[in-house]
């Protein structure tokens, strides 16, 4: 048994074996499917969350090893703010488009911006090359990042 | 008013980006017995395939890749477990996956085994670890023959022939003109062959669907992009009629064609085991088992020679095309079509012979991917051109210049090009965009610095009178008593745009909102079969279709009355096609595009780096900029990956070697700069608002504009994709 912090709620969680994850955790025990797995082997990120505001890939961390943590999954960040903003910016600029890295890109945008409130082209490139998008060439998910940047001025 | 062009934000984009899109994956039973979820977008309940006694679904593949099967024993099954075989495939069911141009694929492995991976056996059950122990418990035993591993293999017969009698799978021939006689009076030959490797789609979501019975009826959904291709393989393979099946496509997170096929190949088996055992049975591919079984892009071989006169021109060209098809044909005939019609590119050549062979391999069949052929063929032609050039010692935009296809010229198939051809807009705008000929020249050659230029034309829709033979599309609007309007068609959304074209499309004729169009995924027992998704049809034919639908419920439009109608496709006038002799008009119209990339080249470790890449499209009009320019930043990107780094070989057993996100390269953001798009409007007849096709074309050109680049740079021929670093080295010290 396990106790942590999920989006602000508190949650006791079982762990069946020791090789279950955060993400089965966040999918399924708390069914938050926001986070998705695209590779199980951490290299797509798209079950990317923030651990205690860093940004993890979810299927790489023991469930085990989250015991009092803080997780802040998309469905998390959709209810902020920034996330609202984030996603209205990604919407517009066309940066999702099968959308199955989207949330992943949303968190790893968000630990951006939540950390350099003005961020060169390249250090959103580097920042972002943790998660794998196939669709779109990355241009206009950049796009969005900047858009947010400009408009968010007083959120970041 | 505002041009059709001008982008919306996509209608499809909050619920992906706030997570709350479910994908097949993410499906919960909720506890109802159907109907939908309160936005329409989700099929819920017991009746769509989610109940709480949801089973999970592996398959036993086989570890021997080639061979007669001796014997095959299955373990004995605890309660609640199923183990599925071909032995279970109900009376009047087939056990063949009906692909569109064959049926040479078994649904379950019966007597024989010709690749590593074949499908042999699906276990379903509530527990994944026991469902593992019973895979490790069934066996299969072999009579093996070696394994044929590429096309020189299986030329040479290695084993035996693995189909028929000379593992050809089929032959697309084209012939204009006294070849050998040309030949005989040229001045000179220049010969060159060019090869491309195995492409995985990498779609970020892996393979899944779910499948049902409720009472005589059974149920697939989940991730693919045609549900009218999974819903008669079904038919097929069950034996049951038309009305008895149902299938839903899910949100789906991306497909590039590696979910046209293969939610056949899979959903047929699954939906058997799903019908045996009355039990829903859900299956996810892991990352692993995707990449190592699912298709991928055929390789290639083009040979071309070229018959010059003393003056370098080009006479006559000779070349063939072959194609690794795996183990199966499944869609090598179409595939190979494509590749030969457009083996020639933009070019207008009077004398050719091509020869196109599928040739069977011991490999995973290969399949559908973006391009459809055309990516290895143009590859070819291109970097052939450029050798030609490099003979003549002549500027090679200016050498291809002098073959430019026009308005009214033949095409390869006896067919007429009867739109405009723009390419020299396309090029200056390629040229102020990329300064390419400035560049070309000022960078020399051999000194680590390269441009390149290629160029594109693809044939949009289904080959020849596919689209009025085969396909027959339908597309339905609905306009409900509350005046609110409803998109019927079969198209899904894989990322590529339709949720938010096909909405402005329809919006813009009636006037109203595009975000109030309701338009959701596709679930046969409502929509009509408008094709699939495929084949860069969607916005030009069944757009098109819903446009003129449209176009009809505003003519008979009644406030607060239901409303149907309905679209069917017709040929366009003057098109013709004879599909016995492959003569006539091969496609209805064609996008064309031009392809520039910049590269530096290190001499210590033989890395590329593109510093620049820009394209120019002509798509008719694009009906959404930014839906079209995504395409075509995300089309390069895989393009480039394509050319640069995507590896993908084979092992003793013709089994995948890089099989994890780890061994295998895509393109990260940090590997490539932006791509600079642009679309020049040309606007076709019959596509909605003057759209052509366009999906696929993006990922034809970038590899070819690539190797020129690197040609350029290292100073010697590059005739091989991917151009790894070690690919380079053994170029370079060869």
């Amino acid at each position: 048994m396990i106790r942590l912090r999920i989006n602000g709620l508190e949650r006791e969680v079982e762990i069946p074996h020791p090789m279950y994850r955060l993400l089965d955790v966040l999918r399924e025990d708390i069914g938050l499917t926001g986070a998705k797995e695209g590779c199980g082997e951490g290299e797509c990120g798209a079950c990317a969350v923030l651990l205690n505001g860093v940004l993890v890939n979810s299927c790489l961390i023991p469930a085990s090893q989250v015991d009092e943590a803080d997780i802040l999954t998309p469905e998390g960040l959709a209810e902020t703010e920034a996330g609202k903003l984030l996603a209205k910016c990604f919407t517009e600029c066309h940066g999702a488009q099968c959308g199955f890295c989207t949330p992943g890109m949303m968190m790893a945008a968000a630990e951006l911006l939540f950390t350099n409130r003005k961020p060169t082209e390249v250090e959103i490139r580097e920042a972002l090359a943790g998660n794998i998008c196939r669709c779109t060439g990355y241009d206009m998910i950049i796009d969005a990042v900047q858009l947010a940047t400009e408009r968010g001025a007083n959120i970041w | 008013m505002k041009s059709i062009s001008q982008s919306i934000p996509r209608p499809d984009g909050m619920a992906k980006a706030d997570g709350s899109a479910l994908y097949v994956a993410d499906l919960q039973f909720d506890g109802t017995e159907g109907g939908r979820s309160p936005d329409g977008a989700v099929a819920l309940g017991s009746e769509s395939g989610l109940s709480k006694d949801m089973l999970l679904g592996r398959f036993y593949r086989s570890p021997y890749p080639r061979g007669k099967i001796r014997r095959l024993q299955l373990p004995e099954c605890p309660p609640g477990y199923h183990i599925i075989s071909a032995a279970d495939i109900p009376q009047g069911g087939k056990n063949e996956i009906p692909m569109a141009a064959s049926r040479d694929m078994p649904c379950f492995a019966e007597n024989e085994i010709r690749y590593a991976g074949q499908i042999v056996a699906l276990v379903a059950g509530p527990d994944a670890y026991e469902i593992e122990r019973l895979i490790r418990a069934i066996e299969l035993e072999v009579d093996e023959t070696p394994v044929v591993k590429n096309i020189d293999e299986a030329l040479a017969l290695k084993g035996g022939a693995i189909h028929g009698e000379d593992n050809i799978f089929c032959r697309v021939d084209l012939d204009e003109g006294e070849v050998d006689e040309v030949f005989a009076g040229a001045a000179s030959v220049v010969e060159g062959v060019y090869e491309t490797g195995f492409q995985e789609q990498f779609y970020m979501e892996g393979q899944g669907l779910i499948a049902w019975r409720t009472g005589n009826k059974c149920g697939v959904r989940g991730s693919m992009q045609c549900p009218y291709y999974v819903h008669h393989a079904v038919s097929h393979v069950l034996g049951l009629k038309h009305d008895e099946i149902r299938v839903i496509a899910d949100t789906i997170g991306g497909g590039f064609g590696g979910k046209e096929d293969y939610p056949e190949i899979m959903g047929a088996p699954l939906a058997v085991a799903s019908w045996v055992s009355g039990k829903p049975i859900r299956m996810l591919m892991d990352r692993v088992e995707d990449m190592a079984f699912t298709s991928k892009r055929h390789p290639s071989r083009c040979v071309y020679r070229s018959a010059l006169d003393s003056e370098g021109r080009i006479l006559a060209i000779d070349a063939t095309v072959d194609l690794d098809g795996g183990a199966y044909e499944t869609y090598t005939k179409i595939v190979l079509m494509r590749a030969v019609f457009h083996s020639l590119g933009v070019y207008a050549i009077p004398v050719f012979r091509i020869r196109g062979r599928g040739i069977a391999t011991n490999t995973v069949p290969s399949g559908a991917f973006r391009g459809f052929g055309a990516p290895q063929s143009l590859f070819g032609i291109e970097m052939h051109m450029e050798e030609i050039a490099r003979r003549n010692r002549c500027e090679v935009l200016d050498y291809k210049r002098n073959y430019f296809l026009k308005k009214g010229d033949t095409t390869v198939t006896g067919g007429i090009f009867r739109d405009e051809i723009i390419l020299d807009k396309l090029i200056a705008e390629a040229e102020r965009l990329s300064g390419y000929s400035g560049k070309r020249i000022k960078l020399g050659r051999g000194k680590g610095q390269g441009i390149g230029m290629s160029f594109i034309l693809h044939g949009c829709g289904f080959t020849g009178d596919g689209e009025q033979k085969i396909i027959k599309g339908k597309a339905v609007l609905k306009k409900h008593r509350d005046d609110k309007v409803e998109i019927l068609c079969a198209a899904v959304d894989f990322g590529q745009g339709p949720q938010t074209t096909f909405r402005k499309v329809v919006a813009r004729v009636l006037g109203i909102e595009p975000n109030t169009v309701i338009f959701n995924y596709p679930d046969t027992d409502f929509v009509p079969d408008s094709g699939p998704t495929v084949a860069s049809r969607t916005i030009m034919i069944v757009g098109y279709l819903l446009q003129k639908a449209a176009e009809e419920l505003k003519a008979i439009w009644v406030e607060g009355e239901e409303q149907v109608v309905e679209q069917n496709y017709q040929m366009p006038p003057g098109m013709s096609w004879d599909q016995e002799r492959l003569r006539g008009d091969s496609y209805a119209t064609y996008g064309w595009g031009v392809n520039v990339c910049e590269v530096e080249l290190d001499f210590l470790t033989w890395e590329t780096k593109v510093i620049g890449a820009w394209a120019v499209f002509d798509v008719g009009r694009a009906v959404d900029h930014r839906v079209v320019n995504g395409q075509i930043q995300g089309g390069m990107s895989q393009a480039l990956g394509y050319g640069a780094m995507e590896k993908l070989e084979v092992d003793s057993k013709g089994q995948f070697r890089q099989i994890t996100m780890a061994d295998y390269m895509v393109p990260t953001s940090v590997d490539f700069p932006r791509t600079e798009a642009l679309t020049v409007d040309n606007p076709y007849l019959y596509g909605a608002f003057g759209a052509k096709g366009m999906g696929e074309m993006v990922h034809d050109g970038g590899h070819a504009a690539f190797a020129a680049a690197v040609e350029q740079a290292c100073g010697k021929a590059c005739t091989t994709i991917p151009l790894v670093p070690e690919t380079l080295m053994e170029i370079m010290e060869a």
